[in-house]
């Protein structure tokens, strides 16, 4: 830390100015949604409550303060139960580092107690009442523990026992499970919690990864294509760079984490280094991560090294390459933790394979002992940093393939390309080396200088509060409106993009974060009705043509806490007759989980209310709706409906329901179609198939970027033979559009194809300017009983004038 | 013999950094400031141990024994006694 003193000066302005801006910060992370509904946000706001604590009083007493807020927040985000246990499991560890004198027993104890952790985590023993402390445990501790293990064996450090607890139990760990694994030795030593130049520099810290997690969505959101957009060269190019920017994310959430651990006091060293200015394979090692490259180097590299140093000239080969593997198998044990299952990842152990052997000859080049490495003119740095940039990015979308074959494939887009796409490639690397040439070209910081281990003037900490909580004043987007409204109201939430919502990116550090992400999912695994859509196959019963399963007919089925009460004829709807009475205007509604009511009970459903709404408005017309719709139902399954189920029930009005990315999650289901070889039954889809090239053999990712740019002519197709069953039928036709809980606008879209004489209803805007609070408790995918009710009252009064001027 | 060892450490950093260490005092923090990395460290401890024929152990390349030339100084006269 630069010009600290550590001197306890404590005095009421730094303190009130870190209470107010800590306060503020956390108040953006939380509202912003960067916490993704993870413990982040049961944890983080007892952090500016310690820190009262930890400012006024004895630096032995703030650790019962951390411990205590770490003991609190992990009782608001994992209960009273999960928290003894928890508590309970630390205390056990620390036992057996106090309890038993040699290393080895310790460590044969260490390894029992995280054996039956582990048998616990797969689910060889049931115990439901702890099943959140185990993989917090497992995956948040267990790095630290064994850190503190190490320590105590040679150093044998000063510490009390309170002091052991808190190191394990950090509260910013429990807040984000992808945490710096903090050296110990650093943790007990550089403990200030008065210092204000220590709090400070963790503000800034904070700030930073507030702005590093809003450039990412920024990127995320208006930038980073999905997997099925890359057809070519330019689309492959910019998909492998911003792929790599991924990592804004995960810089974001350690830089926060850190900085939280500074608000407490502890003087940390940065935890990365300048990671885009990479200009060797040993740079690589240097810059990334500097905590887990510690780690490493401390519990592997050092230890292999020494021993093998004497053995073998290869020594540095071995050691590096034994060290980089290893590193990807822990990464590989925090994953198990989270997620119950260890899964050998090909493309991250080729990465780290690669990543360790470029590294080893890089070190085996290295100058002799003594010999200065020669000084690089800036032009020369630059083009090299440029060089390590695309190295990294394409080394990065290995990591983040699922597969070999599917980063292949992706690469092989690297040779559809026009001369003016080469350009445009050439142009952007020229740019990035422009950049870096002129960074090279501003004057030297001293050595050890690093931007972010400092503390800003707090006006700089503040403005950044500002501007992070603007998009968080109410209804911004309404008063201010324009581009510059929906963009604050696109990042004042977490939402996903366009491309994620047809494909989740498959991507380790992603995955982290998006999925448990600051989070949440992983600890979902074991919590019981988070997801309305799980558990519909007990509804369902296999079907051998392209519908996959239908529902089963009469038959009452009680999912996550809400029931499906089928009729007769497999719809989640009343009793019908088969034939139309007398008098009556009949309304089939196609469509999938949002038209099915997943999540909420039968009679709140919007199908329900509208006939109900309808019936009453239009009085004494008889009105039936029929719900035709099943939960996971793609466009082409809503024709086979259509023609097959529809024809018998002589409906009046056929209402299909499109929703955001409808047209891209089509691609989706072509592609399991054809991966589980089932019939795809219509020749357009067959010509569609032949066409895109696709092979059932191919994966899953590589299938569906194969049949994303069919989507479109998919939709047509479906939109188009749905029109002309309703025709042959005497009935009406309409396209409703309505609108998901997350995801951009594309009503236009389909409005340019529900052309006349098709009816075309937009339910646009439906949810106002904040959808979330439409989103269904534990499943933000789907809306609730209040949606469902403003749905049905919308599409009634849309509804209400076609039906009058019509005679059934 | 302190004199001897700060010379050398002195010595090898100042062919081994690409700025050279005329900036670098006896307490200026070498790993701390990242100055020496842990590859880096890994070259002086072999440097060390022929130059005045004494052995590290892993547990050994630590900021507690490399952090400055002072500390270098102290930790390698203890091994040589």
């Amino acid at each position: 830390m630069e010009e600290t003193t550590h001197i306890g000066k404590r005095n009421v302005m730094d303190f009130t100015y870190a209470l107010f801006a800590s306060s503020c910060l956390t108040t953006a992370i939380i509202g912003l949604e960067f916490e993704n509904g993870g413990p982040a946000k049961y944890v983080l706001p007892f952090i500016p409550l310690i820190f009262i604590f930890t400012y006024w009083f004895s630096k032995q007493f703030s650790y019962y303060a951390i411990a205590a807020g770490a003991i609190a927040s992990s009782y608001f985000f994992l209960g009273a139960i999960n928290t003894i246990a928890l508590v309970t499991l630390v205390a056990a560890y620390i036992f057996i580092i106090t309890a038993f004198k040699k290393t080895s027993l310790r460590i044969l104890w260490a390894i029992f107690l995280t054996a039956v952790l582990a048998v616990l985590r797969i689910g060889f023993v049931n115990l439901p009442f702890i099943p959140l402390a185990v993989p917090v445990v497992g995956s948040m501790i267990m790095f630290r523990y064994v850190l503190m293990l190490y320590e105590h064996h040679y150093e044998k450090p000063e510490s009390t026992w309170i002091q052991k607890f808190t190191y394990l139990i950090l509260p910013p760990a429990l807040a984000f499970p992808l945490f710096p694994i903090v050296d110990y030795k650093s943790f007990l030593r550089n403990h200030h919690p008065q210092d204000s130049s220590v709090i400070k520099t963790g503000l800034t810290r904070i700030a930073a990864g507030l702005i590093f997690m809003m450039s990412f969505r920024i990127l995320y959101l208006y930038f980073i294509p999905g997997y099925v957009e890359v057809h070519d060269a330019l689309s492959v190019f910019t998909y492998t760079i911003c792929n790599y920017l991924y990592i804004l994310n995960v810089f974001g959430v350690m830089w926060i984490a850190v900085g939280y651990l500074g608000i407490l006091g502890f003087d940390l060293p940065p935890v990365f280094n300048y990671v885009f200015l990479i200009d060797n394979f040993r740079d690589i090692w240097r810059r990334i991560n500097v905590y887990w490259r510690d780690f490493m180097v401390k519990l592997v590299y050092y230890p292999l090294y020494f021993n093998l140093r004497k053995k073998t000239k290869a020594a540095i080969l071995i050691t590096s390459l034994t060290t980089l593997t290893i590193s990807a198998m822990l990464h590989g044990w925090q994953w198990f933790w989270l997620q119950g299952t260890f899964v050998l990842h090909a493309p991250g152990i080729i990465f780290w394979f690669v990543i360790g052997l470029v590294i080893s000859i890089n070190l085996a080049m290295q100058n002799p002992i003594g010999q200065a490495p020669k000084t690089l003119s800036p032009a020369i740095r630059a083009l090299r940093i440029t060089g390590m940039f695309l190295f990294m990015c394409i080394m990065w979308s290995l990591w983040n393939s699922s597969s070999i074959d599917e980063w292949i494939h992706l690469l092989s887009y690297y040779t559809i390309g026009t001369p003016m796409m080469w350009i445009i490639i050439t142009a952007i690397l020229f740019g990035i080396f422009l950049l870096h040439f002129i960074i090279q070209r501003l004057p030297e910081k001293p050595a050890g200088h690093h931007i972010l281990n400092k503390a800003y003037h707090p006006a700089a900490i503040l403005t950044v509060c500002a501007l992070m909580l603007a998009p968080l004043l109410p209804n911004i987007s309404e008063k201010i409106p324009g581009i510059t409204g929906e963009f604050l109201a696109s990042v004042s939430k977490a939402q996903l993009s366009d491309a994620d919502q047809s494909a989740a990116t498959e991507n380790y550090y992603n995955r982290m974060l998006a999925s448990d992400g600051m989070g949440s999912r992983p600890w979902e695994v074991h919590t019981p009705g988070r997801d309305a859509q799980s558990g519909l196959d007990d509804a369902c019963v296999r079907s051998e043509n392209l519908l996959v399963r239908e529902l089963i007919p009469s038959k009452v089925t009680v999912i996550n806490g809400w029931t499906i009460t089928t009729n007769s004829f497999g719809m989640r709807d009343d009793e019908y007759a088969l034939e139309k009475p007398e008098s009556t205007y009949r309304i089939a509604i196609l469509g999938a989980s949002y038209e099915m009511g997943s999540g909420v009970a039968q009679d709140s459903t919007f199908e329900a209310l509208l006939e109900k709404m309808l019936n009453d408005s239009l009085s004494p017309k008889n009105i039936e709706v029929l719900n035709f719709a099943v939960g996971g139902y793609h466009l082409p399954q809503l024709v086979w409906v259509a023609e097959n189920k529809l024809p018998q029930f002589q409906p009046d009005l056929v209402l299909c329901f499109v929703h955001p990315a409808d047209a891209a999650r089509t691609s989706d289901y072509m592609a399991n179609m054809v991966r589980n070889g089932i019939d795809l039954h219509y020749p357009e889809l067959y010509q569609i198939r032949k066409e895109s090239g696709a092979e059932q053999h191919m994966e899953q990712k590589v299938l569906v970027n194969k049949f994303y740019p069919f989507t479109g002519r998919i939709t047509e197709w479906s939109l188009g033979t749905i029109y002309a069953t309703s025709k042959s039928m005497n009935a009406e036709f309409g396209v409703v559009y309505l609108p998901s809980l997350q995801g951009a606008d594309d009503s236009k879209y389909y409005a340019g194809i529900a052309t006349k004489p098709t009816l075309f209803f937009n339910l646009s805007g439906i949810y106002g300017s904040n959808p979330s609070n439409y989103e269904l408790p534990g499943d933000p995918t789907h809306p609730n009983a209040e949606a469902h009710h403003k749905i049905a009252a919308e599409l009634a009064r849309q509804l209400a004038p076609i039906i009058k001027g019509q005679n059934p | 013999m302190s004199a001897e060892i700060k010379s050398e450490v002195r010595t090898f950093l100042d062919a081994s950094l690409s700025g050279g260490a005329s900036a670098i005092q006896d307490d200026t923090k070498l790993i701390s400031s990242r100055l020496l990395d842990s590859i880096l460290a890994l070259r002086l401890v072999t440097h060390l141990e022929a130059k005045f024929n004494i052995e590290f152990a892993a547990h050994e390349v630590t900021a507690d024994n490399l952090e400055s030339i002072n500390r270098i100084s102290e930790f390698v006269s203890s091994k040589m006694k």
